[in-house]
């Protein structure tokens, strides 16, 4: 079969009317699923996916996809409207959405989040489509001490998110690295901190720290103030809608975070959360508005949602070109491709290929429908933002714990969940940020197993971490990174001389 | 805490509603130990599905993920047995971890084991560029230079981790934990990744974890540990390599419930099994697993899981591998 | 000042739960098996490393705070208004814990509801109806979605049993 056959064959696939219904429909389940706080992606896509065993392949397939990218999406929309990340990819999007929810102008960020993650995601899927080989072969290069070289210089973000205390940043992050220990051991399997009770053996689970560190603080804030928001006539708008000015503005940073998301998604076992962050700091580090990130700025929000959804399409690059899954998203969905007989891997574009292909269009039709669907979800969410505070405080409590009672139908969720709203209040209290913690608490373990596992490959010798030029590269952005906090700290510090002496 | 409030829950609203015993009267949570889209909850979700038609309420397949299993099976150890709480039991959780780890908050009494329905061969592989063509030159290699041969498992206490070890010993490797480097890794897809990049040499796992990548001609199989060929797998079988020991290291899945099940319960389950089993659907998903469908009696698993435990704890035990 | 002197005491009590874990938390909590042929593979090493870091981050927090005398932006609040406020706290955290112990019992739909108006009544409202409304379909229109579309079994509790 020659490549326009290929083509006509995988055309034909695509062009039926099921297969649009399906995706359509997985986009707009996405979007509703990722919208409710507790109800990850990965949930999502997961509950789907017993859905799929009786469809066509093709259909299945766009189907969790359809929901993939929808809810990485719908996760940004309780991220900007009630502080409560509803995916852990978009918990980077709520630095800059909420505070421009509170300042009226939810639709303003709902919409640039909206155009960030469509052009992020058609970044991201013409990557897939034109690099996938190149792309997979620099994914297998990344070994244990690659990856670790890779996490260290992530973890240079947290200067970025530390808000005005950088002192208080690292405080946190190490708090969140220290945390993410909790669990049986990696190389011995003994007990840490978990003092043999079975549901701390694996760990605290990350959505129920994710909420109760972000989305807690506020309602218990609420608790104690006891106030109704004077109505507020710009807040209760909802206000506004994005422009095209905006959208200039944000251009660069959109592209540059669909970028990180293509390089980090393409990489098994990185995700979503750090790309977004990564983005996030990046736009932060170079945009002519730097000082009013983090206190509401629609760069901070397209970053962050381009930066996610940039991962969306080349976390299949390993998917599609080696059979290896790059996040849980992606493992459950080679589930299915496994269900139907289909085994993911370069031979697929030999025997499958019309597949593949037709996965292609689907891919590229999405990003599409996900304007068209997400423009729609975000007329109707914004009214959230009309809600006064004292229904919607409780409303959110309650929206929370079903949602991470549903992770692992799990009690003991729901107790981490408080716990950490309890932590986080008090962090909120004491102005320790919030942000550098969760990325101590996500990176923490990828930190020390790659430590770990790199060390065990060489026997303890701990040249193995300049192995190859990807550590050197890795080793070398991260020297330059910290040159950079450290100068943007000293004139920091000179200003705020002059500023004490004048 | 909270299954066995559930659970509790649960018993209390069943003694409340009839007095007599008629089960089931409501859905059945069916807990599977490991993540979505793995080739446990793939093998569990196959089988709610074709239970479905049969069973008289529905079964709900959850997700109970960490500790290698252990949390999602403590969480049915722990719950009232009233046969509303079930779990897919399989080789890592119900007998590798039992063997191994003395920290696991639970042990094979605190389980009743109704019937083991699937059957997968191990398999080990090596990349396919990698200059060990046979396992000859796989022990050759780990003899002449010790701790420089690593293999990549899916975590401490997994089949992987034994499996390694195993297949080296019955090739009279003499202490396979010193000789070679274990990598544990998280999760299955992780560790057949390290393969395939070069990170560690070699992986022994249930075949259906290898059959792409056996396929698509990125790994190299080295062995199959049944005495019949696998499907997709051109390797040498225990019969082919006159070692019949191998045959003892093979995966498994089951369901369970709570130690001390009602013998109606345990019986229900029987025959829906009998029916679910010859569900062509079933078969057919199994099939592509390379798996191979066995039903087994109540008696008959409790002795076969048994009996891989001693096999494992044996192991354990020889070599030291066990966890305080 | 008042934000300083917190800072003061926020890094005094960092250092003080830095060094909690490593004498009390990481001997007691972390499992060492007998041997362990590289040292930096011990399962204590990161809890110990991270645990110091926390000390010295701390210490650096607190010294600065005292040694710093800039003005504070700051200012406390009104204290009548912290204590009712403080109080309210209180009570959400008794209500917390008796959510976290009763909801496999009651059920979690109708611990939801009595969780929503104990928050409401903790801080009232000027939208009363509303509140009753949301309060008892939320929970109900939660149930229905977990329980019958996503396949997720939320406890029902011991009483009264929903379809």
């Amino acid at each position: 079969m020659s490549f326009a056959d290929t083509l006509v064959a995988a055309f034909s696939l695509v062009a039926h009317w099921e297969s649009i219904l399906y995706l359509a429909l997985g986009v707009t389940v996405g979007v509703v699923a990722g919208a409710i706080p507790g109800v990850s992606a990965t949930m999502a896509v997961a509950l789907t996916l017993p859905f799929t065993f009786a469809l066509e392949p093709i259909y299945g397939i766009l189907l969790l996809l359809g929901v993939y990218k929808g809810g990485i999406f719908g996760g940004s929309i309780p991220a900007i409207l009630i502080k409560t990340p509803g995916t852990p990819a978009s918990s980077a999007t709520t630095l800059d959405g909420y505070p421009l929810a509170e300042r009226g102008e939810a639709g303003r960020a709902l919409g640039v989040a909206l155009y960030a993650s469509c052009i992020a995601d058609l970044i991201s899927n013409l990557s897939l489509i034109l690099f996938a080989g190149w792309l997979a072969s620099f994914a297998l290069s990344f070994g244990p001490p690659e990856f670790f070289a890779l996490i260290v210089f992530s973890l240079t973000i947290i200067a970025g998110v530390s808000g005005d205390s950088l002192i208080k940043g690292l405080i946190a992050a190490a708090g969140g690295l220290f945390l993410a220990t909790i669990g049986l051991d990696l190389v011995y399997g003994t007990d840490r901190f978990s003092f043999g009770d079975p549901n701390l053996m694996g760990g605290l689970n990350f959505i129920a720290v994710l909420i109760g560190l972000f989305a807690l603080p506020e309602i218990i804030a609420h608790v104690f103030r006891a106030k109704e928001d004077v109505h507020d006539p710009a807040r209760a708008l909802g206000g506004g809608w994005a422009t095209l000015g905006d959208l200039r503005r944000c251009l660069k940073s959109i592209v540059r975070g669909g970028l990180i998301g293509v390089v980090l998604g393409a990489i098994p076992g990185v995700g979503g959360a750090p790309a977004a962050f990564l983005s996030y700091s990046e736009a932060q580090r170079t945009s002519p508005n730097r000082a009013n990130f983090g206190k509401g700025e629609v760069e901070g929000v397209a970053a962050a949602e381009a930066g996610n959804n940039g991962v969306c399409g080349a976390t299949l690059i390993p998917l599609l070109s080696l059979g290896v899954p790059g996040d849980v998203i992606t493992a459950i969905i080679i589930g299915a491709f496994m269900i139907h007989g289909l085994q993911p891997g370069p031979m697929l574009f030999v025997t499958n290929a019309d597949i593949v292909y037709a996965l292609f269009m689907g891919l590229i039709l999405s990003s599409i429908f996900l304007l068209g669907i997400g423009s729609v979800a975000i007329r109707i969410f914004r009214l959230v933002s009309d809600i006064p505070k004292s229904v919607l405080a409780p409303a959110v409590l309650v929206l929370c714990v079903f949602g991470t009672f549903a992770i692992n139908n799990s009690m003991f969720d729901v107790a981490v969940m408080f716990a950490m709203g309890g932590l986080g209040y008090l962090m909120l209290v004491l102005g320790v940020p919030a942000a550098p913690f969760l990325i101590g608490f996500i990176l923490g373990p990828l930190l020390e197993d790659k430590f770990r596992q790199s060390m065990l490959m060489s026997g303890g010798a701990p040249e193995i971490f300049v192995r190859s030029p990807i550590t050197w590269l890795f080793w070398a952005l991260t020297a330059l990174a910290l040159a950079f906090i450290i100068a943007s700290l000293r004139k920091s510090w000179r200003a705020a001389g002059t500023a004490s002496e004048t | 805490m909270s299954s066995i409030k559930l659970g509790v829950a649960v018993a209390a609203s069943l003694a409340a509603a009839s007095p007599a015993f008629a089960y089931p009267e409501q859905p059945i949570t069916l807990v599977i130990a490991y993540g979505a889209g793995g080739a446990t909850d793939l093998s569990g979700r196959a089988l709610a599905t074709a239970l479905g038609p049969t069973a008289e309420e529905p079964i709900l397949p959850v997700n109970r993920t960490g500790a290698g299993g252990a949390t999602g099976s403590a969480s049915v150890a722990n719950a009232e047995p009233d046969g509303y709480t079930m779990a897919v039991a399989r080789v890592g959780s119900h007998t590798v971890n039992p063997a191994m780890k003395a920290n696991l908050p639970y042990t094979l009494d605190d389980f009743t084991f109704v019937g083991v329905y699937e059957i997968n061969p191990v398999a080990c592989a090596v990349a396919a560029d990698s200059d060990i063509k046979s396992m000859d030159d796989l022990v050759a290699r780990v003899e002449a230079e010790p701790g420089t041969v690593s293999y990549s498992s899916s975590g401490v206490g997994s089949l992987l981790h034994v499996a390694g070890a195993m297949v080296l010993r019955i090739y009279g490797v003499e202490n396979p934990v010193e000789a070679v480097v274990h990598l544990p890794m998280k999760g299955g897809g992780e560790a057949a990744t390290a393969v395939l990049a070069g990170t560690a040499d070699f992986i022994c796992t249930n075949s259906s974890a290898l059959s792409s990548f056996v396929a698509n001609g990125q790994l190299r199989p080295l062995l199959v540990t049944t005495a019949e060929p696998v499907a997709g797998f051109d390797a040498p079988t225990s019969a082919d390599l006159g070692k019949p020991e191998l045959e003892r290291l093979v995966g498994w899945s089951g369901i369970a419930g709570p130690a001390g099940l009602p013998d109606d319960v345990v019986q229900k389950w029987r025959g829906w099994l009998e029916v679910a089993v010859a569900d062509e659907g079933f078969q057919e998903t199994m099939g592509r697993f390379g798996s191979i469908v066995e039903l087994m009696s109540p008696e008959e698993s409790l002795d076969f899981v048994n009996q891989q435990y001693e096999v494992f704890s044996e192991l354990v035990n020889e070599l030291d591998m066990r966890v305080e | 000042m008042a934000r300083l002197r917190g800072d003061f005491w926020t890094g005094l009590g960092v250092v003080l739960l830095g060094l909690l874990l490593v004498f009390v938390a990481v001997p007691e909590g972390v499992v060492s098996p007998r041997s362990v042929r590289i040292a930096v593979l011990s399962p204590a090493f990161w809890p110990n490393i991270l645990a110091w870091l926390l000390v010295v981050l701390g210490g650096v927090l607190a010294i600065r705070a005292a040694r710093t005398e800039a003005p504070d932006p700051v200012t406390a609040q009104a204290s009548s208004g912290r204590a009712a406020g403080l109080a309210r706290l209180a009570v959400f955290a008794v209500g917390v814990v008796l959510v976290c112990l009763f909801a496999t019992t009651l059920g979690l739909v109708w611990t939801a509801m009595l969780a929503f108006f104990g928050v409401v009544l903790l801080t009232g409202t000027r939208h009363l109806l509303a509140a009753i409304a949301v309060a008892v379909l939320l929970p109900l229109a939660l149930y229905f979605f977990f329980n019958h579309v996503a396949g997720v079994p939320i406890p029902q509790g011991v009483w009264v049993r929903l379809p």
